[in-house]
């Protein structure tokens, strides 16, 4: 039996871990205080966990804020795309550094980034060559240094003694000479991480009591942080596993009884303490399990199997009755879980998966549970292949609604720099232009009504030249004939003028008040050229180009060339998801056939062999 | 038990813990996964690419160099401090105020740096004041406002606003300091 589950459920486990922790984890990474104002800004985002906008920030560093060292930078931004698991974008920024001149002095640098890249690629050896000669200055670095060589450990088929001893040893010593670090101890999910990997890697040496020992430091350190809980459940489940594999089954029991029955790994619990109850001479303690698994408001794959497990445990209780009923009730049940899957093979499309990615995508973002496209599926979204494949419909969808966000945002600088179009024809200009037409008309209508006046007022004074007096008659008759006749006022308004300069010339009128006047009508005229002027200025300016139109224009172009390429991208990305869908549907079907037929041959031996012994047929 | 049961026990271990390994048909779509994934990578930096470009344009647009100030804030990883809000006027009149969730304090105290404010502002003197408010590792409120005079020349200007440990590890000091190198 050991033989069987253990590589299985070890790899199981160690694949899983990686994904479901070590993200998490490397965001409690210790504070690092750079030069780099830009860097730093990109760092902010990093850590509010807004992967994308820390990269941005970087590309833009290289235009806003130009440094001499660009490595740091390029490092970074190696270290996000391995995140997002974009490889050949981080391999692409790791030779922009190792093109530097300064290429071996940066290998140190380098190098413990590279090894992290090639170890969520999946290349231990690669990742720990690399691991060996890098610079782990920090603690951040040192403690996933020793993840990843636990990790590797516990992947491994060759894996000795001799490296599971050097290695605890390296960890042990860490932590002896670094118990007071508060750098050490603020990130102790590490050293739980670690321990956990090498109780795997025990275990999978047949070091049964040495995978204990283990596990339980793993769960000595795996306290305080938000995700423990749920490691720590995953630690007493597979420490119950491994003890089922040592045939320890009363102790694999107590452990998968203390068990969260409202935790994530409800349904192996209860299959794991079935089976354990069983080997254990506790039938009724397995059925009762197992039947609780029945039970569960979902059915997946593990529902289906025990379906099959409870009459062969009854069968070996010589409960042979009960085992027919049951072996009935699972029969009817495949029956009833094939119909359904091809009535979801016929039904599923790309509509429906886009817009099921949609939602997964949402409920990542906002952390709710999402239900699978159908129960059944359930175990599909434990694959990182899959989910992976689902996340990608999502984000294509994610990165098109941001490109339209962009084209709008491209209109929005257009309108607030004013470039809408203005021309001499446009008919707010054309009111507006009337508008101050009007306003300057009165405004040089009153100009002269002052001047009249004052003029009026100065000739009745008693010492204005008798010369200058005839004149002024002379100049209100002609105006009263041009006032009846509707000549223009230009004239008559000249001749006021000249009147009132031949006064000032005379010593008779005071020259302040006629620069005051005189000023006011020059800015009459001024203002009235620049409004004519205005719609011959506006058809001038309409024949230039607009400081950053042509940009504009061509990164619309842009938006709409990368809009049809992931148009492309979508339909393949979606038939993808769909054909994973429907295969592991068509292998659900297999194995639930597979089951049935078991069903069936079980079921009709059973019949054969209660006859034999002397059963009646209605006893059943 | 028989040699028939061991093997439907066999069947059912096996076929439990092999799930998640995944099936057949798996495998040979692989090609076809890596493809797509190549395809939306590059699709992906694309679209990094252009956000980069009009982030860029709408800066040299909006926020000319000539008139562009911006405004940073920066807190001393080591310093034990909550960060409630920021208020910053320009020449008396309020231009940003930001409330700081318990992410953005975080963020900052693992090194990062927060781009608190940009906007445009004319050549000649000005006068910027920032009102801080937080509490201390005692839990008690502290609130601070500092000022600083500066001449806005035809270079590009930034400041930063600094949170940093003060003489005890109990209040912290606050600062303006302006970064002239560009």
């Amino acid at each position: 039996m050991s033989r069987i589950l253990k590589p299985i459920f070890v790899l199981w486990l160690c694949l899983a871990v990686v994904n479901a922790f070590a993200a998490k984890a490397e965001a409690t990474s210790a504070p690092s205080k750079s030069l780099d104002p830009y860097l730093q800004l990109a760092k902010f985002y990093y850590h509010k966990g807004e992967l994308d906008k820390a990269l941005l920030t970087i590309e833009q560093a290289a235009f806003l804020w130009p440094v001499v060292d660009t490595s740091d930078r390029y490092i970074f931004s190696a270290d996000i795309l391995v995140e997002q698991k974009r490889f050949e974008q981080a391999q692409k920024a790791f030779s922009k550094v190792l093109g530097n001149k300064k290429a071996l002095t940066l290998m140190a640098k380098v190098s413990f980034p590279l090894a992290q890249l090639h170890f969520a690629k999946g290349n231990c050896a690669k990742s720990l060559r690399l691991l060996r000669v890098s610079n782990k200055t920090d603690t951040h670095k040192m403690l996933q240094s020793f993840y990843i060589r636990s990790h590797c450990l516990s992947d491994s088929q060759n894996a000795q003694l001799a490296d599971l001893e050097a290695l605890q040893r390296d960890v042990d010593d860490y932590l002896d000479k670094h118990k007071r670090d508060k750098q050490v101890t603020s990130q102790s999910m590490w050293f739980s991480y670690t321990y956990y990997n090498l109780a795997i890697a025990a275990q999978n040496l047949d070091l049964y009591d040495d995978a204990t020992a283990l596990f339980d430091q793993a769960k000595k350190y795996s306290v305080g942080a938000p995700e423990s809980r749920d490691f720590v459940e995953r630690i007493v489940m597979t420490q119950a596993f491994s003890k089922y594999s040592d045939h320890q089954y009363d102790k694999a029991l107590a452990l998968f009884s203390t068990l969260d029955l409202d935790g994530l790994w409800l349904e192996q619990s209860l299959l794991g303490f079935g089976w354990s109850a069983y080997h254990n001479y506790q039938q009724g303690l397995a059925l009762e399990a197992w039947r609780q698994l029945i039970n569960l408001p979902t059915r997946s794959m593990s529902t289906y199997e025990v379906m099959i497990t409870i009459p062969f445990a009854l069968e070996k209780s010589k409960s042979f009755a009960r085992a027919l009923k049951s072996y009935d009730f699972a029969v009817d049940n495949y029956i009833e879980a094939l119909q359904e899957i091809d009535v979801l093979q016929s039904d599923l499309d790309l509509t429906k998966i886009r817009a099921h990615a949609l939602e997964y995508i949402e409920s990542l973002a906002s952390g709710r549970t999402i239900e699978p496209l159908h129960p059944l599926l359930t175990s599909l979204y434990t694959q990182d292949d899959f989910r992976f494949a689902v996340t990608r419909v999502g984000k294509i969808a994610f990165q098109k609604e941001k490109l339209k966000a962009h084209g709008k945002e491209l209109d929005t600088l257009s309108i607030s720099l004013g470039w809408q179009p203005a021309s001499s024809d446009s008919p707010e200009l054309k009111t507006r232009s009337a508008e101050m037409t009007q306003r300057l008309e009165v405004y040089k209508k009153g100009i002269y009504t002052l001047r009249a006046h004052m003029l009026d007022s100065a000739m009745k004074s008693s010492g204005v030249d008798e010369s200058i007096r005839v004149r002024y008659e002379r100049y209100l008759s002609v105006k009263e004939m041009a006032d009846k006749y509707g000549v223009k006022s230009e004239r008559m308004q000249r001749l006021q003028g000249v009147i009132l300069w031949q006064l000032y010339e005379s010593g008779e009128y005071p020259s302040k008040n006629l620069v005051t006047i005189s000023r006011m009508l020059s800015n009459q005229r001024m203002l009235q050229a620049r409004l004519d002027s205005l719609p011959i200025s506006l058809d001038e300016m309409a024949k230039f180009e607009r400081p950053g139109s042509k940009q504009i224009a061509m990164l619309k172009a842009r938006i709409d060339l990368l809009d049809s390429k992931l148009d492309a991208v979508s339909v393949d990305a979606e038939q993808h998801v769909l054909n994973m869908t429907l295969a592991a549907l068509e292998g659900y079907e297999e194995r639930i056939k597979s089951f049935q037929k078991q069903a069936r041959i079980a079921r009709a031996r059973l019949r054969e062999e209660f006859y034999q012994l002397g059963g009646a047929k209605n006893a059943l | 038990m028989n040699n028939y049961k061991k093997k439907i026990l066999a069947s059912i271990i096996t076929t439990f813990f092999f799930l998640p390994a995944g099936f057949a048909a798996e495998a040979e779509s692989a090609l076809t996964a890596d493809n797509i994934e190549k395809k939306v990578n590059q699709l992906h930096s694309d679209s990094t690419d252009l956000e980069r470009d009009i982030g860029l344009l709408e800066k040299d647009l909006l926020f000319p160099p000539l008139t562009r100030v911006e405004v940073f804030l920066s807190i001393d990883p080591e310093l034990d401090f909550s960060l409630k809000n920021v208020a910053l006027s320009l020449d008396g009149d309020e231009k940003s105020f930001h409330i700081y969730t318990s992410a953005d304090t975080t963020a900052l105290q693992m090194g990062g740096l927060q781009q608190f404010w940009e906007g445009n502002v004319a050549l000649g003197q000005h006068e910027v004041t920032v009102e801080f408010l937080g509490v201390n590792v005692k839990g008690k409120q502290v609130k601070k406002t500092v000022t600083k005079k500066f001449e806005k020349t035809r270079k590009g200007l930034a400041f930063e606003l600094q949170v940093n440990k003060g003489d005890n590890a109990v209040t912290p000091t606050f600062a303006i300091k302006a970064w002239n190198n560009r």
